[in-house]
């Protein structure tokens, strides 16, 4: 299957505009990320990032409504295309595969 | 509580990093965190993050935004120009006034550069169309004559055949010069251009050889080589291969050879006919010796051969054959010129050949693009006017949703269709002018219907025409504001009028610059014309003595004279305008060393020849061997020759020549 290569950031990305659907803006998911993997987030990365994956069409966007400590400004709210959906899952299958081949060689408790 | 604000600063230069569209949304981001950090720690410092935050993006300077848009018109599309076309076409019709006006301005404009463009092409072409143009050199001489560098394109006799013979970078080398002699076939006698040449000059040059011998070429000193046209002018054949031409009433030379007419566009164009160079520069003779220089030496360099460096080789050969024969040798050299630089590359100035007609060329060149943009300024101040009748279309369109862009198309169009019928037109008139213009010119200028090139430059031509013209009054137009031009009477632009005010000066500045051009270039023809040139040009006419008929010179006068047609006639060693002898090294009474570096023109007449050309006699009388038999030394100076010897009287004084 020919799959548009995705960064790590990338995939990290995408998978907070998951968990923060429908509610992916680019604030809200450098929020998100910092919490979840405790790292410190660029807001400049964060959209860099969103834009490249609308690009790849792993994203789409719409405006969203404007708030006051926005300044009155819309937000531009994120939703994963199932391109995006079928990126994600790929990633997942092709580590989960390469775990299991460890276990099953019980590589880890010769502690590598 | 009021908000605190973040910097303006910041913002502004996220106003530069992102895309417009994109602003809102990263603002929003942004401000949103400023916020949250403003009210939990002090507003500086969420000052400061947010001014961070902001150059972070400055990544997107670089990087375009390619959100796939939902709903936009393209701009260009084959239906909508097809409209437009339309309606431009209805516009005109509506309007045959303006129309004829705006037409007939681009036309005149178009025909007037079309020709200057096409004399500019012919002159480019020039004397450039020979196959081995690359390879092909006239030699010209250098020397310095009282500290003044020389430079003069004639060139020895025997120089050629040197050439040839000892520079193995030579692959050919033809003597050349032009000439008038009398031909005569039967009764038939006629004047006519020929050249004397060598036999590789047919190779050189590359002359297509149509009947009779193709070898041999110029070798026997009784052949000749004639054009197709001049053959069918004295034979009313073309095969004129043996038949026989008297030349001057003395020599007889047989048809060897019947040669393609000389290329039209080189210097050959009306030489009909060549003879062996020996014929005039007789080995052995004064004439064909290495102190005259009477003739052009063309050679035909070998493939790969460098000017520069051929240049360097032959430098001295002219200087060592004359080395105890002149003087001062020092100087003489002689060098390769190219013919691509022959027509319009041969300005001798300052003992430099520099520009020449190339000056010319631009300056038309020049005066051609401003015809024209004088038209398209025309068409801009006009389509600007009527802008009111256009403004209620450009209102209607936007408001249906028509992008700025699209207008332009719009109008752009029109100014291409204008600009297409125009050129239409002009090719037309082109065609009706052509032969009159080629009369003015003294060339065979043509339109070549047949040819892509001419469609295609046309073409292009008139695509640059229309988007000169028309891209002003697009944009202009196009950026009518809906809102005002629909609401009532629309006074037009203020911002638009110094623009055309602007304009109008600049069109009737180069419209009062190549009038008064015009009136000046008359005035000094006219001027050039009429002044005072010392003789009665008018009923003063000049014709060669060939053959024999010098000897007869007595008879013929006294026929002339009697047959009541001719009321003076004289002897003279040519016309007045051309004196082709020069003399240098004269000494009089009281002249000093220097006098000799005086160069004096020479003229022969016989008597009567005041009375003949009506120059004015200041003292004295004219020479007159049959009155006085000692005139044969005598000699008629004119004033500036008197004044150049500082003689107080004119008469009764002796010169003495250094040469015979």
């Amino acid at each position: 299957m020919k799959r548009n290569y995705l960064g790590e950031f990338e995939e990290l990305v995408l998978l907070t505009v998951t968990i923060l659907h429908p509610g992916a803006y680019g604030a809200a998911i450098a929020d998100e990320m910092q919490a979840q993997t405790g790292r410190s987030v660029s807001i400049s990365a964060v959209h860099a990032a969103l834009q490249r994956l609308e690009e790849k069409g792993m994203l789409r966007s719409a405006f969203g409504e404007a708030t006051q400590e926005r300044g009155g400004r819309r937000k531009r709210l994120f939703t994963v295309t199932t391109l995006g959906g079928q990126a994600l899952e790929s990633i997942r299958d092709m580590r989960s595969k390469l775990w299991e081949s460890i276990f099953s060689k019980g590589l880890l408790v010769q502690g590598i | 509580m009021t908000r605190p604000n973040p910097p303006r600063l910041a913002n502004w230069l996220l106003s530069l990093f992102c895309h417009p569209e994109q602003v809102e949304e990263v603002q929003g981001d942004l401000q949103e965190r400023f916020q949250r950090r403003a009210s939990r720690s002090d507003v500086r410092r969420a000052k400061i993050r947010y001014t961070l935050e902001v150059l972070g993006f400055a990544r997107f300077l670089f990087k375009q935004r390619r959100r796939p848009s939902q709903n936009q018109t393209p701009i260009f599309s084959f239906d909508m120009l097809t409209t437009y076309l339309r309606i431009s076409w209805r516009n005109l019709l509506k309007a045959k006034g303006y129309a004829l006006i705006n037409i007939t301005g681009l036309m005149v404009a178009m025909t007037a550069s079309a020709l200057i463009f096409l004399w500019i092409q012919s002159e480019l072409q020039f004397d450039r169309g020979y196959r081995k143009v690359d390879r092909i050199y006239q030699v010209y001489n250098r020397d310095v004559f009282n500290d003044e560098k020389t430079v003069w394109p004639t060139t020895p006799s025997p120089l050629a055949h040197e050439l040839e013979a000892s520079y193995p970078d030579i692959e050919m080398a033809t003597r050349y010069a032009p000439l008038t002699l009398l031909l005569s076939v039967g009764d038939l006698n006629s004047n006519v251009k020929g050249a004397l040449a060598d036999p590789d000059f047919v190779h050189i040059f590359d002359i297509d050889l149509l009947l009779g011998s193709k070898n041999q070429l110029l070798a026997d000193a009784g052949h000749i080589i004639i054009s197709r046209r001049l053959a069918t002018n004295l034979f009313g054949t073309e095969n004129a291969v043996g038949k026989t031409i008297q030349i001057d009433h003395k020599d007889n030379f047989l048809v060897s050879t019947v040669m393609e007419n000389l290329p039209e566009s080189s210097q050959f164009q009306d030489i009909d006919y060549l003879i062996p160079s020996d014929y005039m520069f007789k080995p052995g003779s004064a004439s064909a010796d290495w102190t005259s220089n009477n003739l052009s030496t063309f050679v035909l360099l070998r493939q790969g051969a460098q000017q520069a460096e051929v240049n360097q080789k032959i430098r001295k050969v002219t200087a060592r054959h004359l080395k105890g024969t002149l003087d001062n040798v020092a100087n003489r050299e002689i060098f390769l010129h190219s013919a691509h630089k022959w027509h319009l590359y041969s300005k001798i100035e300052k003992g430099e050949v520099v520009g020449g007609g190339i000056v010319a060329v631009r300056l038309f060149a020049a005066v051609a693009i401003f015809i024209l943009v004088t038209a398209c300024v025309n068409f801009v101040n006009l389509s600007t006017a009527r802008g009111e009748m256009s403004a209620k279309e450009v209102g209607v369109r936007k408001v249906a949703g028509a992008a700025k862009g699209s207008l332009v198309l719009r109008f752009i169009s029109e100014a291409v269709l204008l600009a297409l019928i125009a050129g239409l037109l002009a090719v037309v008139v082109i065609w009706a002018v052509i032969p009159a213009f080629n009369e003015l010119v003294g060339r065979h200028l043509q339109l070549d219907f047949t040819s892509s090139g001419f469609w295609a430059s046309g073409l292009v031509f008139v695509l640059l025409t229309g988007l000169l013209a028309g891209s002003y009054p697009a944009f202009v137009l196009s950026s009518f504001q809906p809102a005002k031009v629909l609401k009532g009477p629309y006074r037009f632009g203020t911002a638009a009028t110094p623009a055309r005010k602007g304009l109008v000066v600049l069109q009737f500045a180069f419209a009062i610059v190549l009038i008064i051009s015009t009136l000046v270039i008359r005035n000094q023809i006219d001027h050039a014309e009429r002044r005072n040139i010392g003789f009665n040009k008018e009923h003063l006419l000049y014709a060669a003595l060939p053959g024999k008929l010098e000897m007869h010179y007595p008879l013929l006068r006294d026929q002339l004279i009697a047959s009541g047609a001719v009321v003076s006639a004289t002897r003279s060693l040519g016309p007045t305008v051309s004196l082709n002898t020069r003399q240098w090294g004269v000494q009089f009474p009281g002249s000093v060393e220097t006098d000799k570096n005086v160069e004096f023109d020479l003229f022969g007449a016989d008597r009567e020849f005041i009375a003949t050309t009506g120059v004015t006699l200041v003292e004295g009388r004219e020479i007159d061997i049959s009155k006085y038999p000692t005139d044969s030394t005598a000699i008629m100076l004119n004033e500036t020759a008197a004044k150049a010897m500082r003689l107080k009287t004119d008469q009764g004084q002796m010169l003495w020549s250094s040469l015979d």
